[in-house]
């Protein structure tokens, strides 16, 4: 089996350089240096008062599985950003296009390679999340969406990713596109739901109010930090997240949700294709291309 | 043979290419010449099927470029003007990559990129991060590159760019290298004297139409053709005007004492009688020679151009 170049490529350069081990470093650093800190509170209190909350351990589990998750919001995309656009300007993305590759071949090599590294610096972290299994009370079901959860948000940021670096120029262009991109879905649509549920507390019977916060709601579904919320809230026994939605939403978020993203990766990945091959117009004409 | 036949492309209102039509022979050593938005690059890429033209199709040995991309591909090896290099590998890991990119693996694709690395004398620089080499070396490694799966047409654009004499020289020899294996190179650049130098045959292109094309002999004769006959005669000026102003071949440009500057249209054999004339006559001619042609001022007087695009000499 022919194994992608791009995706041997970039493995080969990614595993070469500081860059890659810096971020595994970095990453495991923060996570094991809070769980730890966390695990001491709790241990201590244990220790001074003779009870022992196992709800606080699984409060400790909630902020080592969203910890990474934030933080990858705010590297990943340095990751990612210069994915198509660096190819672009040191001209070897015609040449690749002169090659067998195609535009799909290409975009698939950078999402390979790209989902690798970063899932690579996910994994190195399972040591310190499996700490917390020793506690118990998460089951082998809730591990699994949760794995799928995280796999989702990360095909979601790297098909972001590739796609505002196919449309960008510049990798500095890229850069501030990815990051706008990523933060407004991540962070923006949670400030999006919260300003709507206050202007909504404040005044009920505006029917502008209604019609916002259903909006916003319906942008949180695309989020899929709000349903490793929603899980994790499960996991503690909660019926019910900061984020308020009926009981049937709330039971089928996460399935919605992982639809929806992955969805969205598709299309901002054919959208990339499209974006990569040569002249789509004409293409369309011709017909028979396999740029 | 390749066929361009009335390939237009426009940029939104800007026409690049406009019912470009060239026939380049098979194992032909092709310089497109054009100042700088003549539309060179954009006809490079149109045949390298990196961008498809509006109108028109390219035909090489009963392919259309055009429509037959996985043809193309296999046929058409590239080498941009921006020199399209990877800092953060090695020389043979370069190579070994865009044989990837062809399907080439394993023995196969080193056995062939060492081949290449030693056409192009850089097997002493296999093991050599690309950000080490000098420019030259790494406009000769993307040659090599371009040759990973053997293509038939070879398109390099401005490939002398940036190079210094020696460099030059050398992409010289590579280019009449290939030219002797039977490949056909187009190249393109926009100065004149270098491709008059490489290439067995030109085509000058202006505002997107392709002005003149041939083998460079016939251009050059053409140029010479079009230049004036200085004559020096040492007696019997005034028989010897009077011989000029009767042949209907001459246009008499100046007469100063003992020289004349005349056109002549016609040919060598013309010129040969013109001056068997005057000798007849008893006139005692000194000297009867065309002043020296070049291809610049040609291109200059076909293109109606100032020479600020255009750079002539070897000098960057």
């Amino acid at each position: 089996m022919n194994i992608n170049p791009i995706y041997e490529r970039e493995h080969r350069v990614s595993t070469r350089s500081l860059k890659l081990s810096m971020a595994i470093l970095i990453f495991n650093f923060i996570v094991a240096a809070v769980t730890l800190i966390e695990m001491n509170e709790v241990v201590d209190y244990a220790r001074k008062t003779s009870i022992i909350d196992y709800t606080s351990f699984l409060q400790i589990f909630k902020i080592v599985i969203f910890l990474p998750a934030i933080l990858l919001i705010f590297v990943a995309p340095s990751f990612i950003s210069g994915s198509i656009s660096d190819e672009r300007q040191r001209g070897t993305l015609e040449i690749l296009l002169t090659t067998k590759m195609t535009a799909r071949s290409i975009v698939f090599g950078k999402f390979l390679s790209l989902f690798a590294s970063i899932m690579l610096i996910l994994v190195s972290q399972l040591p310190i999340m499996a700490i917390l299994f020793l506690y118990g009370g998460i089951s082998v079901l809730d591990i699994i969406k949760l794995v799928i959860n995280f796999v989702v948000f990360v095909i979601l940021i790297i098909s972001m990713g590739i796609f505002c670096s196919s449309i960008a120029v510049k990798t500095s262009v890229a850069t501030a596109l990815v990051y706008s991109t990523v933060l407004g879905l991540f962070v923006g649509t949670l400030v999006l739901y919260f300003l709507a549920a206050n202007s909504f507390m404040m005044n009920e019977n505006n029917s502008l109010g209604i019609l916002f916060i259903r909006f916003s709601k319906f942008v949180l579904l695309f989020n899929p930090l709000v349903s490793m919320d929603f899980l994790l809230s499960k996991i503690m026994g909660e019926d019910s997240s900061d984020i308020l939605v009926s009981l049937f939403w709330y039971d089928n978020w996460f399935y919605i949700n992982m639809v929806l993203d992955l969805l969205l990766s598709i299309l901002l990945l054919a959208l990339s294709i499209v974006k990569i091959k040569p002249h789509c117009k004409t293409w369309r004409k011709y017909g028979n291309s396999n740029l | 043979m390749l066929e361009i036949k009335n390939v237009s492309k426009s940029y939104g209102r800007h026409t690049a290419l406009s019912n470009l039509n060239l026939n380049i022979p098979d194992g032909a050593l092709f310089g497109l010449v054009g100042p700088n938005g003549a539309g060179k690059t954009t006809a490079m890429k149109i045949i390298s099927g990196i961008i498809f033209p509006d109108n028109g199709d390219i035909i090489f040995n009963n392919i259309n470029l055009c429509r037959e991309k996985k043809a193309t591909k296999e046929i058409v090896g590239y080498v941009p003007d921006v020199l399209g290099i990877y800092d953060d590998m090695t020389v043979f890991e370069y190579m070994l990559f865009f044989a990837a990119t062809y399907g080439l693996t394993g023995y196969v694709a080193r056995k062939k990129a060492d081949i290449l690395l030693e056409q192009v004398g850089m097997t002493d620089k296999k093991n050599f991060y690309l950000n080490e080499l000098s420019r030259g070396m790494q406009q000769k490694l993307c040659v090599a590159r371009a040759l990973i799966h053997n293509p038939e047409l070879i398109i390099m654009d401005e490939p002398a760019s940036g190079l210094d004499p020696r460099a030059r020289y050398e992409l010289k020899e590579l280019l009449q290298e290939l030219n002797a294996a039977g490949k056909t190179v187009i190249l393109s650049s926009h100065i004149l004297s270098e491709v008059s130098e490489i290439c067995t045959d030109i085509g000058i292109i202006e505002g997107g139409k392709m002005i003149i094309s041939g083998a460079v002999e016939d251009i050059l004769a053409k140029v010479e053709g079009a230049n004036p006959i200085k004559i020096k005669v040492l007696n019997n000026e005034s028989l010897a005007l009077e011989i000029l102003k009767k042949n209907k071949k001459v246009r008499i440009l100046s007469v100063d004492n003992s020289y004349f500057m005349v056109y002549f249209d016609g040919k060598k054999l013309d010129e040969a009688k013109l001056l068997g004339e005057l000798v007849k006559n008893n006139i005692l001619v000194s000297e009867f020679i065309r002043e020296p042609g070049s291809l610049e001022s040609y291109f200059i007087k076909v293109t109606n151009h100032s020479n600020e695009s255009v750079i002539f000499s070897n000098e960057y």
